[in-house]
């Protein structure tokens, strides 16, 4: 009922308003996308004819030459699978964990609160480096593993951080009844709370997915023997040659080298190999966070 | 119920506990290791049980064949290990069999995508690291040696490297470090082999259009040429107005290009009689250089978008012809322009359409005295055999082999085989296919077949990568006559007068005529917690941006100004004492080679 | 007084061990775990100390107490250097930092889902471009040749063309834009995932109290995102002294050094290329310290004046 009658206040003003925002976001949207569909185009060229200038909203030489080329450079699907393993496993763990230990803090009558998020927040600002870093690892065991990818990623003090601002808004009393209930940490956590966290959980797992599919560092340096490879590692030696070019020393191996630089084109295409798979699978956890859904408070 | 879940939790908390000790333990191991720095104490001077004292006989490859098989693992540099070890064309593994069969020997070479000093670092403060390491820098280098992890040559040398000694010559004192000892290599060493170094270029076709008699021979003939090329053609095929030159690297080839044709060594002037040494902004020429180039920008011959320009951007911009010279490094001509143009247009494409190498030099100068073309005879990368390495001497055996001309050849060549480029005829020359001595089969075929079926240039550890040519400390005669400039990376067809056998190399490198400067003992070394490597760090950046304000000067007379503002700067920042160091290098360097 | 009060609270702690076994056992694991895998790292720091070359024992390196700081500050132009980094994060943390939101709110308003979808999802692509890429964008929008100087040749108002990345009033402009493009979608996930979380009853209950449509986001969506907005801001004052490294690299020419030469690209000059291991970490130990103390600043003044905390 009171839905209806607001509708029907909706001022000229407001119609205005409205107007505007949807141009500007047709404007943004054309600026934010331009470039990407420019690499698009670019990637289905061939990397003669980019070389020439020019090239717009549509590809001029099309060819599939530049992915054929990365296609089979490497058992690139392998990499793809332990990518996704990698994805899945990282990801799902800590949101369980961190989310876990972010709910923990937000519980008021919890003695070691500040003090757990005090610990955790100096983390975010002081580091090791590379060295102590890679021999801790080294040490406890960590390199040439799969557990690389996601035990040193368990807690993390951002995400803990955003996870319990936003269990803070919900209502006390829903944790209170269920505590009252006899029921312990562990059950209100995953009973009640994180089916009403959706927003943020699935706001935070579209930023860890996408952090543990772009890492590549990590996988260089820890597990260098190439085992565990990730598809962002097949695809980011492609682009570190020209990296590696500008490092020689030596003019007899540079001239050498550049002779069989990549392109641009090829540049574009794994730019695209790693983003598109992200884009096709977002609007799952879209859903839950942008329009649609409405999370309205639970009672009791 | 509760007690059920109590008694869960009681559990959890046990096995969490075990976690604890387990992580409590391993948290107490990992200080200890970062606080222990976790390397062996070795003593670096130990006798190596040494298996070298072969008593066989030489074969035909010059070679004592071991009984067991020598292995030898290698840190080789950067690179994709999975691209080697899938070996497409299955080049690395002919190789291979090749040095299983007929020298008892097996290479297992190790790349890591991570850069190198990266790399390295990681592996000093581990302690994990092979036998071998090769291309890496002299300052990595120093570090290993620094801390006793190299081991030292010396004595390996005099007894197992004949063939290093005789072609290192004298150089190899300068490998000696402050004990008098050596204990590293150089990983490519020896005489410059390309024809071309800074270049004066020019697109040959249209500077012919201009009726010239005789190719420039100063900076201000290249002026002049460019000047009158940019009229004919001010802009290209997409209507884009053209430049003469542009840069990759913030404008500094520029520099360097100037301060060659001026007979600078490494941005000094070196007076050869008194032993002194003086920075280019300390100088006339310096000024003149400065006012040159100046000017070149505002007449219009330099890219005004030079300082953003990238490698790839002026791959196009050359390709696409709004850029008609190459003001400094000489291949850019190359892959930016005929070997470009030639695969592209196919039938429309004329040889004359390319760009020229040229030399120049200052006014009263002569071409001898620039310094265009230069080899550092030690080359700019190291190789050192570290404590890991369990027979020094079989090591410094495989070694001294890879330097006899016949290794050398192999390692960057492979295997002689009638499906190689290469084969040993029944004379002993060492023939090439007639298929490689057309230049075009050079960048196709000739690397396709050589490399990638023969796995030659897969496994170099410390050879001489430059000039394979006879003189007193190697005799390179068996080398098919038909090609010349022979080195483990290149060479050129050549007709029996000696010029190029494709006429396109001709043009391209027949106007440069600087002889090759060997400037060795110009190298120096700084050493990561001196006073004067921050010197120089801040000295190269502040040169860095005043050379770009230089060229970028509206006039003559701020160009000036802005020079001598320079200078002023640079000498209150240490312009001077760094002059003095780099010259004590320089002596230093010279009483090494001869021995003190 | 004080340390009656902190014995107490150390009391309370301790006696809470039992009272609250649960959440101490899964604070147990979790306090474990970033003592493994964030303290012990942190120990490294101490080579700052030392005249540290890796592989060197840290008891065969000899003590240098505060030299790598002083020779941090006494390298010329450095407090220019940190003029530029106090310049670009202050840009990023003020305009950077408000966009997201006001994207944000202003999808928040778009009524159709699908469209407010696809947006949202568009907004988000810059992320993925690597700013390699970026500059060569910005040469074709901005080089002597590009898209906005033939526009403005083509329309006569400047006759000969602009170097704009060459001049040095324009590349804090260019530089903050830059990484706003890049960065606004995908920080206004969190933002937009907040808002989400706003409850629905109070826009019915703000409606019935006669709020307008700007009334709504003024005094419901806002302070409703608020939490969030103050905590990342909060945690962001931390990072104010990383003004980013590879953008002024591939952006910068000789003739912006003097307003792009930040922290990072100054140690990385006189640390890490060198090899000058131990300075790197010290100035990096500095930087943590600085940024940590201003967070533990303004977390005390959030405290004070509007009760969120960080910690």
């Amino acid at each position: 009922m009171a839905n209806i009658k607001s509708r029907v206040r909706t001022s000229t003003a407001s119609k205005v308003f409205d107007v505007l925002n949807v141009i500007f976001m047709l404007v943004f949207a054309f600026v934010m996308i331009y470039p990407f569909w420019n690499q698009l185009v670019i990637s289905f060229n061939e990397g003669s004819d980019t070389v020439k200038g020019g090239l717009s909203f549509w590809p001029r030489a099309f060819t599939l030459d530049n992915y054929t080329y990365i296609f089979n450079r490497s058992t690139i699907g392998k990499g793809a699978v332990i990518s996704i393993l990698r994805v899945v496993v990282g990801t799902v763990l800590t949101i369980m964990f961190t989310g876990l230990l972010g709910y923990v803090t937000t519980i008021r009558h919890f003695t070691g609160r500040r003090f757990v998020r005090l610990v955790f927040v100096i983390t975010m600002y002081f580091g090791g480096g590379l060295i102590p870093t890679y021999l801790l690892y080294t040490q406890i065991g960590l390199t040439e593993t799969f557990t690389v990818y996601w035990l040193p990623q368990l807690f993390s003090a951002y995400y803990m951080i955003l996870i319990s601002s936003f269990i803070d808004g919900l209502p006390d009393s829903l944790a209170e009844s269920a505590r009252l209930d006899g029921a312990g940490e562990l059950t209100i956590y995953f009973r009640v709370i994180l089916p009403l966290c959706k927003p943020v959980i699935a706001a935070i797992g579209v930023m860890l997915a996408v952090t543990h599919w772009n890492s590549w560092f990590d996988v260089m340096l820890y597990n260098s023997s190439g085992n565990w490879d990730t598809l962002q590692v097949y695809l980011r030696k492609i682009l570190l040659e020209s990296e590696q070019a500008s490092r020689l020393l030596s003019e007899q191996k540079q001239y050498a080298f550049m002779r069989n630089l990549t392109t641009s084109s090829i540049r574009a295409a794994t730019t695209m190999i790693v983003t598109i798979p992200i884009v096709c699978v977002y609007p799952f956890f879209q859903k839950y966070f942008v329009g649609g859904i409405t999370i309205g408070a639970v009672k009791g | 119920m509760q007690n059920a879940y109590k008694k869960n939790v009681y559990k959890k908390s046990i096995y969490k506990k075990n976690i604890y000790k387990k992580k409590v333990l391993a948290l107490a191991l990992s200080v200890v290791m970062i606080f222990g720095g976790c390397t062996k104490k070795d003593s670096g001077q130990e006798q190596v049980i040494s298996n070298a004292d072969l008593s066989g006989e030489v074969n035909e490859w010059g070679w004592v064949i071991p009984d067991e098989t020598l292995v030898l693992d290698v840190y080789g540099g950067e690179g994709d290990q999975e691209n080697l070890m899938k070996d497409e064309y299955g080049g690395k593994a002919k190789l291979d069999e090749w040095l299983l069969n007929n020298l008892n020997v097996q290479i297992n070479w190790q790349l890591y995508s991570t850069s190198m000093d990266e790399k390295l670092n990681l592996m000093l403060a581990s302690g994990d690291y092979p036998a071998i390491i090769t291309n890496m820098t002299n300052e990595m280098a120093d570090k290993f040696i620094a801390q006793g992890k190299a081991l030292d040559l010396t004595e390996a040398l005099e007894q197992y490297g004949d063939n290093i000694t005789r072609r290192y010559g004298d150089y190899l004192n300068m490998l000696k470090s402050e004990d008098g000892k050596i204990y590293k290599l150089a990983t490519l060493y020896g005489y410059n082999p390309n024809v071309a170094g800074y270049d004066f270029g020019i697109r040959y076709d249209y500077w012919e259009e201009l009726g010239e008699s005789k190719m420039y021979e100063t900076p201000e003939g290249y002026y002049e040429a460019l000047k009158k090329v940019l009229e004919n053609h001010p802009t290209n095929a997409n209507g884009q107005t053209t430049y003469g030159a542009s840069s990759t690297n913030k404008g500094q080839n520029f520099l360097k290009a100037m301060l060659a044709a001026y007979g600078f060594i490494t941005d000094y002037k070196y007076d050869e009689s008194t032993g002194d040494m003086v920075h280019w902004l300390n100088t006339e020429d310096g000024l003149e250089i400065s006012m040159l180039v100046n000017k070149m920008y505002r007449e219009g011959l330099i890219d005004p978008d030079f300082l953003s320009t990238d490698y790839e951007t002026l791959m196009t911009k050359m390709q696409s012809e709004q850029i008609l010279g190459n003001f400094g490094t000489w291949w850019y001509g190359w892959t930016g322009g005929h070997q470009f143009w030639a695969t592209q247009e196919a039938e429309s494409y004329t040889i004359e359409k390319r760009f020229a190498n040229v030399s120049v030099h200052a006014e009263g100068l002569t071409m001898e005295d620039t310094t265009l073309l230069t080899a550092n005879y030690l080359g700019s990368y190291r190789c050192i055999i570290t404590d890991k390495c369990t027979d020094l001497g079989m090591v410094m055996r495989y070694l001294n082999w890879e330097n006899s001309e016949l290794g050398n050849f192999i390692a960057g060549w492979g295997a002689p085989d009638e499906d190689n480029v290469w084969d040993i005829a029944e004379d002993g020359t060492w023939v090439v296919d007639d298929d490689i001595l057309s230049v075009d089969t050079k960048e196709t075929t000739f690397h396709h077949v050589r490399e990638e079926l023969n796995g030659g240039g897969t496994y170099m550890i410390a050879v001489n990568g430059q000039w394979m040519r006879t003189d007193e400390t190697q005799n390179f005669d068996k080398i098919d006559s038909r090609i010349d400039r022979v080195s483990v990376y290149d060479y050129w067809p050549v007709n029996a007068d000696g010029s190029f056998s494709d006429e396109g190399i001709n043009i391209s490198w027949g106007n440069y005529t600087a002889p090759a400067k060997d400037i060795s003992m110009f190298n120096v070394s700084y050493d990561p917690n001196a006073e004067i490597t921050i010197t120089k760090q801040t000295l190269t950046d502040t040169i860095e941006t005043e050379w770009a304000r230089i060229i970028t000067a509206a006039s003559e007379e701020e160009c000036e100004r802005l020079f001598t503002e320079a200078r002023d700067k640079c000498n209150a920042l240490g312009l001077e004492d760094l002059t003095e160091y780099v010259k004590s290098q320089h002596d230093a360097n010279i009483a090494k080679f001869e021995g003190k | 007084m004080k340390s009656k009060k902190k014995s107490n609270k150390i009391n309370e702690i301790i006696k809470s061990f039992k009272t609250q076994r649960q959440m101490w056992a899964i604070c147990m694991v979790a306090l474990v775990w970033v003592l493994v895998f964030c303290y012990v790292p942190m120990l490294g720091n101490i080579i700052a100390f030392f005249d540290y070359v890796p592989g060197k024992n840290l008891l065969d390196c000899t003590f240098i107490g505060l030299k790598n700081w002083i020779d941090f500050f006494s390298l010329p132009d450095v407090w220019r250097v940190f003029r530029n980094t106090l310049v670009i994060s202050g840009l990023s943390m003020s305009i950077g930092f408000v966009a997201p939101i006001i994207f944000a709110l202003l999808l928040n308003e778009i009524h159709h889902t699908l469209f407010k979808k696809v947006i949202q999802t568009i907004s988000y692509l810059p992320y993925f471009i690597s700013w390699v890429v970026v500059a060569s964008i910005l040469l074709t929008l901005l080089g002597t040749e590009g898209n906005i100087n033939s526009i403005l040749i083509y329309f006569g108002w400047i006759e000969k063309p602009i170097s704009f990345l060459n001049e040095k009033s324009m590349f804090w402009g260019i530089l903050t834009s830059s990484n706003i493009w890049k960065d606004l979608g995908w920080s206004a996930i969190i933002y937009i995932s907040a808002i989400a979380g706003v409850d629905q009853e109070l826009y019915q209950a703000g409606s019935v109290d006669g709020l307008g449509r700007f009334g709504k986001v003024w005094h419901i969506t806002l302070p409703g995102i608020a939490p969030t907005i103050i905590l990342l801001f909060i945690m962001n004052i931390g990072n104010i002294l990383n003004a980013g490294f590879e953008q002024q690299l591939l952006i910068g020419t000789p003739l912006t050094k003097e307003v792009y030469e930040n922290i990072d690209t100054y140690v990385y000059r006189y640390g890490v290329q060198i090899g000058r291991y131990s300075f790197a970490t010290a100035v990096g130990l500095m930087k943590s310290v600085i940024g940590f103390g201003l967070v533990v600043i303004a977390n005390k003044i959030s405290a004070k004046v509007t009760d969120m905390r960080l910690f």
